[in-house]
């Protein structure tokens, strides 16, 4: 799969708003993008249209300010994240040789995303009808549809 | 960061350029790269040490070889064609303070500031000169009165 499909799947989540976040204590954070869903999930009382788990490394600017990473302790992270809540994603950028992303939001937050392994998943877009595409092992990019998460 | 902030920082990681590595180490959390001519036989401590917290990975010319959190048995593996390559070329974000240090075998070590809490990286000297990027991704630089332990 070329960067264009790559650009073309990531471009679906790109005008969403980030109805919340959640970081899972080791590492994972997912954004919750897109319409609300009537239905809860197990994990949190939100589910949406798209969410986007990261597991690689990532930190988060206020403008040009980086104002929190992912080694920062669970609780600072927690506050700090909360600030993509009803933000507009404007725009992703996809680096091809490394998998890096950019997310540029609304409300001048951006995150950026760094491949920090080859042999672990590093991120994932999932959609609410079970579609997957993200970064696997080898860096390999991966598109599937699974059962939809609960 | 102030321009000259940039500017002094770019000019103390100007000393590691055209220095050979001697070993590149990572013993979890810390990536260690010894430059210059070995000082001391007994502890194999060279002129400088580039100690890095954050995290980095190592790629050639197209691919990333591998990263911080791959297995740590692969990562020394691949680490040691380090070993003798020069470094000709420092690159330093005046934001982040990521760095990228390229290597006369064209491989390169990308770091990636991960939190704003703790240490990113640290050069240290074997006559106990320090610089590094502390909490707040401020810049430090101390004179200790002993070397560091190489």
């Amino acid at each position: 799969m070329s960067n264009n499909t790559s650009m073309k799947v990531l471009k679906r989540i790109v005008n969403q708003k980030c109805q919340g976040t959640l970081f899972i204590v080791g590492g994972t954070l997912i954004l919750y993008l897109g319409d609300v869903l009537q239905h809860m999930s197990k994990l949190t009382s939100l589910m949406t249209a798209w969410r986007f788990w990261i597991d690689c490394a990532w930190r988060l600017y206020d403008g040009e300010k980086i104002i929190a990473g992912c080694y920062d302790d669970p609780e600072f992270i927690c506050k700090k994240i909360g600030k993509l809540k009803d933000a507009i994603l404007l725009d992703v950028h996809h680096d091809e040789v490394s998998h890096d992303l950019y997310f540029k939001f609304n409300n001048g937050m951006k995150l950026e995303l760094f491949s920090d392994s080859v042999t672990d998943e590093l991120w994932q877009l999932r959609g609410a009808d079970g579609y997957h595409y993200g970064i696997e092992e080898n860096l390999t990019l991966r598109e599937s549809f699974e059962e939809p998460d609960e | 960061m102030a321009l000259n902030q940039s500017k002094y920082t770019d000019q103390v990681l100007s000393c590691l350029i055209n220095q050979r590595c001697k070993i590149c180490v990572f013993e979890d959390p810390e990536l260690a790269l010894h430059f210059g001519p070995i000082v001391s036989n007994k502890s194999m401590k060279t002129i400088w040490l580039l100690r890095i917290y954050c995290r980095w990975r190592l790629s050639d010319s197209d691919r990333i070889i591998v990263a911080r959190f791959d297995d740590t048995k692969l990562i020394n593996q691949a680490l040691g064609a380090l070993k003798g390559a020069t470094l000709v070329e420092i690159k330093h974000e005046n934001v982040s303070h990521d760095l990228k240090l390229v290597f006369d075998n064209n491989l390169s070590i990308q770091t990636f500031s991960d939190s704003v809490m703790y240490a990113q990286w640290e050069i240290c000297g074997a006559n106990g000169y320090q610089y590094g990027i502390g909490p707040d991704l401020s810049p430090y630089e101390q004179m200790n009165s002993e070397s560091y332990n190489g």
